[in-house]
């Protein structure tokens, strides 16, 4: 039930992704990378160029990939992106449907602005869900 | 409900929203996806999505 609430505490894609996701350039070694994102926390990584527009990403399937390859062999091209402006709600209803565990948020030019985690998603949509359904009957 | 015409062709799964052919979904990029749906679709349901078709490294 979308509620016309109050705009300026609403949580878009762009306030809840975590902008300290680790990321990589195509050229980088898979077996050096996978190791730094997972001592870092992490089960994916952005691969960026250096204008730190999003080229590709690695999930865990990829970062368990062969430790010889490069980035630009083990990452997923093109990966779907998000615009910073989407409303928390939709994309935590999405991620949940389709069992996505994140999702890059990057500006218009594709530039990367951080990583959304399904967790972070659905934890701010019900914090916003539960601030919004008090009653206000007019 | 009207099953597709299953002639030559590599992507069998339907957009949930349009019923258009595709071969991943837009959002998850899976083949397998039991809410899948298409580009267009998805545009708008959430505003603008942006991939990249061709990622060249250069
Ligand atoms: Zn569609
Ligand atoms: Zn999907």
């Amino acid at each position: 039930m979308p509620t016309e609430g109050t705009k300026a505490s609403r949580p878009r894609a762009g306030t809840v992704a975590r902008t300290g996701v680790p990321t990589c350039q195509v050229d980088d070694n898979l077996g050096a990378v996978s190791q730094r994102v997972r001592e870092a926390g992490w089960n994916a990584c952005v691969v960026v160029n250096r204008e730190r527009i999003v080229m590709g990403l690695l999930r865990a399937e990829q970062l368990g990939g062969d430790p010889t390859h490069s980035i630009r062999e083990a990452m997923r091209p093109g990966p779907s992106t998000f615009r910073p402006h989407v409303a928390i709600t939709e994309m935590a209803e999405y991620m949940g449907a389709h069992k996505l565990e994140n999702s890059p948020v990057t500006t218009s030019d594709g530039r990367l602005v951080g990583l959304l985690v399904r967790e972070d998603a659905e934890r701010a949509a019900r914090e916003l869900e539960s601030t919004t359904t008090q009653p206000s009957s007019k | 409900m009207t099953p597709a015409a299953s002639a030559c062709t590599s992507s069998t799964l339907a957009c949930r929203d349009c019923g258009r052919m595709i071969d991943l979904c837009a959002f998850c990029e899976r083949v397998e996806c039991a809410v899948a749906s298409c580009h267009v679709c998805l545009r708008l349901a959430l505003g603008e999505t942006l991939a990249h078709p061709h990622a060249h490294g250069g």
